[in-house]
């Protein structure tokens, strides 16, 4: 037993150890909220879901066509409320670009019900999809964050992620979009949307 | 080993939690190869218990270090995936020397010492497992999940796999999962084997087999007859669904999903169970270990506990747009439990009805939701409930209660035999200005001890009708304020709910008041101040003179924090309680600096409250923490 919890303990460090280079690697001496190199992030991984009107909704819809932010959400998030108010204004303004906000709601039995009249008396202009099992969250948010906002690019990478929202966030997040909407977009030689 | 555990300690509290952050390695057929990994680490380091103010001599000044360590590799359609778990404890209560005369701090007094070795046999356990493994196939139509799949039908009545981070729920089936959709239709097939976290995090309890207990006279220890017992069972699940009318104003699905228990061990003649690794790696379904294992569950928890088979089958109809005005959701269900034990049993079935109905017209948005259930319980995990308490909230189905997400007076099996519903109505008065007020009534014969039901809604009571029948009354209003061109945020509510029995006897009474005030200063700066305060009276509780009965006693919390955006938050928070038996005041402290906006690090020290804790219907019980802790939060 004694060899075990040394194993695992050593496991856990580590684990511990490496997280914070490999952040560091990337990110250090950069500002907080300063946008992450573009092509640094990973291909986003599609997913499918029904939004609050009853259509089907796939990433695959919207990715290499618009740089798109996914928000990880709740009708029972209070930070969530103020961050909305401002990606509402930020897609009143840049859709035409092709910006597009998939806004989801995390919301469980319980509360899912009143996703719907949230929206609605939020006036959400852009689509408001459904998670009540989890299954988009568990790609994109495990710890299921709420908000949580991330990124894609028109290359569909993930090129920004946000944990939280306090009043002054949303300078850097619509720095990062329009630093995605400004980027040229190359394809690779092959690449297809998922 | 002790060296390790001293240097950690001596380091207070540190959680590094990561989250998954997609990365390209390398590419195959001119296609990415991404790495997403998400990094959960909390070590934590508890003061001693004040156990004189009736905190628990089994929580006392333990460390805990729990990892989580999730791995995913994308290549075009192809997902691997992975979640590895692990936990390591030191100095637990066991380990802590006994006290001496007229000792009361740092020790463990000798008359506790029978209940901490005792609870120390299913609790701190140094062990690491595959929480979650899968493979998921994935093209425009198809996902095929073999492993681990998060799954729920319709509004969870029937099945309800799912992750809720805030009470440790993390439940999925281990086997396969098929969906195939092509609008209008969609079919869901799925079957494994039921697959909860198996560490608490906030209690150190684990579901893995027991540690045994030696008996010990002199020290007044009493031993287990039989050996390491197991904890959790090994629950399987089949189920289908099929909807029609995906993209149409009118969506119907069918669904079912049929629960079965087995042994999680092979029992051997003498009473053990054979743990030997490959002996039954999967569980036992032999009848005779079936039988065994489901006797030794304290079958009176709940109905479903114990049965050995529970089908459930529902119906939803679904109008997801009224003419761009609302929508509209009807499900109903039915559920029958078998027990192999009582197969003759009275009372076996239970049904379920819930609808919501939500409009929109200019300023004004509602939400009605009815529920109607009789003999209709939630399926719950087969979790041995004497040792792990901890794990009371593993369930399989998620039955809508039509109330707050966070309301923790609904007592019993509230839901089992209920008619009710919920009204919100919001009222838009200015762009940045939202008023609304919500009511809730319920009758609900099920919320107290030796009430229920059955599939007609006749009471069944052993004790009277009167006594087990209860109704209650919650309203609520509030706004919500956004100012300083959304920068600043006022939220505040205030409530009230009445329970009351049949019989006029008094059960449950509150009122609350909730705030939330971000205040946008200038520049990067802001103040929040956020808080919850009730005044609650409950039967049996905070009796301080037995011939007046329960008094009412108060119990929230406020916390204030500066924030400078986007780096610091630091913030200060007290909790406080008057009812009997509790300390009554909890202070904290805690910093979080972001050094990036993908990583944090937050540093906390002091005590929070305990207590129930429900999100979505669901509760949990948690214990009071006193300790220190750090969190870092990193994305690679």
């Amino acid at each position: 037993m004694r060899a075990a919890a040394s194993s695992v303990l050593a496991i856990a460090m580590a684990i511990a150890l490496v997280g914070p280079l490999g952040a560091c690697g990337r990110t250090d001496g950069e500002p907080a909220g300063a946008p992450t190199k573009a092509g640094k992030g990973g291909t986003a991984t599609d997913f499918m879901a029904r939004d609050i009107e009853g259509k089907t909704v796939r990433l695959s819809d919207y990715l290499r066509k618009q740089v798109i932010v996914l928000d990880f959400c709740a009708t029972w998030c209070q930070p969530c409320l103020a961050e909305l108010a401002h990606l509402r204004r930020i897609y009143a303004k840049e859709k035409a670009r092709g910006f597009v906000v998939l806004a989801i709601a995390m919301d469980s039995s319980d509360s899912v019900a009143d996703v719907p009249a949230w929206a609605r008396r939020n006036n959400l202009q852009f689509p408001v999809l459904l998670d009540e099992d989890s299954h988009i969250a568990s790609i994109y948010n495990p710890k299921k964050s709420a908000p949580l906002t991330v990124l894609i690019n028109k290359k569909s990478e993930i090129v920004f992620v946000h944990d939280g929202y306090n009043p002054g966030d949303e300078i850097g997040l619509e720095e990062n979009i329009a630093r995605a909407l400004e980027a040229p977009v190359i394809l690779d030689a092959g690449a297809q949307p998922n | 080993m002790k060296k390790l555990a001293s240097l950690l300690t001596t380091s207070l509290v540190v959680a590094f939690a990561t989250h998954s952050y997609a990365r390209d390695v390398v590419s195959l057929d001119q296609k990415p190869v991404s790495l997403e990994v998400t990094e959960t680490s909390i070590l934590s380091q508890q003061f001693d218990a004040r156990i004189s103010e009736g905190e628990l001599v089994q929580n006392h000044g333990y460390g805990s270090w729990i990892n989580r360590l999730n791995v995913a590799l994308n290549w075009d359609r192809l997902t691997l995936g992975m979640r590895l778990d692990s936990s390591v404890y030191w100095r637990r209560p066991v380990d802590q020397p006994l006290c001496g005369p007229g000792e009361t701090a740092a020790c463990i007094a000798p008359v506790q010492l029978n209940n901490v070795v005792r609870d120390d046999s299913s609790r701190y356990r140094t062990f690491i497992y595959p929480a979650k493994i899968f493979a998921r196939y994935r093209s425009k139509q198809l996902e095929v999940i073999v492993g681990d799949a998060y799954v729920q039908f319709g509004r969870g009545l029937v099945l309800s796999l799912r992750k809720v981070d805030e009470l440790g729920i993390d439940n999925t089936a281990r086997g396969a999962k098929v969906t195939w959709t092509n609008d209008p239709f969609s079919v869901t097939l799925v079957g494994g084997i039921l697959t909860p976290t198996r560490i608490d995090e906030a209690t150190g309890r684990a579901l893995i087999l027991s540690r045994t207990v030696e008996p010990n006279a002199a020290r007044g220890i009493q031993g287990d007859t039989f050996g390491p017992q197991p904890i959790f069972g090994s629950d399987r699940v089949i189920g289908a669904q099929i909807q029609a009318g995906r993209g149409t104003p009118v969506v119907l699905s069918t669904h079912g999903a049929r629960f079965t228990r087995c042994a999680p061990y092979r029992y051997l003649d003498n009473g053990f169970v054979d743990d030997a690794t490959f002996s039954s790696p999967f569980g036992s379904c032999a009848p005779s270990d079936t039988e065994t294992w489901l006797a030794t569950l304290p079958g009176a928890v709940t109905p479903t506990i114990a049965a050995s088979e529970v089908f459930l089958g529902g119906q939803s109809l679904e109008l997801p747009n009224l003419w761009k005005h609302g929508n509209l959701y009807v499900e109903a269900a039915v559920q029958r439990i078998y027990r192999d034990a009582t197969p003759n049993a009275t009372n076996a079935n239970g049904n379920a009805l819930y609808a919501s109905l939500t409009t929109n017209f200019g300023r004004v948005t509602n939400t009605l939701e009815i529920k109607s259930y009789r003999n209709f319980y939630g399926v719950t995990g087969a979790v041995d409930q004497s040792r792990a308490s901890a794990f009371s909230n593993v369930t399989y189905t998620n039955v809508p209660s039509a109330e707050l997400i966070t309301q923790d007076s609904a007592f019993g099996f509230f839901n089992a035999c209920v008619n009710g519903g919920r009204q919100r109505t919001d009222y838009r008065l200015t762009p940045g200005l939202l008023l609304y007020i919500q009511g809730i009534y319920a009758f609900t014969k099920s919320e107290i001890a030796g009430g229920g039901c059955d599939e007609m809604g006749r009471t069944l009571s052993v004790t009277g009708a009167e006594r087990t029948s209860n109704r209650v009354y919650d309203g609520l209003g509030g706004f919500e304020w956004l100012f300083d061109e959304n920068q600043s945020q006022f939220l505040a509510a205030f409530g009230g709910r009445d329970d009351t029995k049949e019989n006029g006897e008094h059960f449950y009474s509150e009122w609350h008041a909730d705030y939330t005030l971000t205040k946008h200063i200038t520049g990067p700066y802001s103040v929040e101040l956020i808080g919850r305060h009730r005044l609650r009276k409950e039967e049996n509780q905070n009796v301080r003179v037995s011939s007046e009965g329960p008094a009412f006693w108060r119990q929230g919390e406020h916390y204030t924090a500066l924030k400078i955006s986007p780096k610091w938050v630091i913030s200060q928070g007290i909790e406080y309680t008057t009812q009997l038996g509790f300390p009554t005041y909890y202070v904290n402290g805690a910093v979080l600096y972001r050094f990036s906006s993908e990583s944090n690090i937050r540093v906390f020290g002091g005590q929070q409250r305990g207590g129930l804790k429900c999100v979505s219907g669901i509760c949990k019980v948690f214990p009071a923490y006193s300790g220190a802790r750090v969190e870092l939060t990193i994305r690679f």
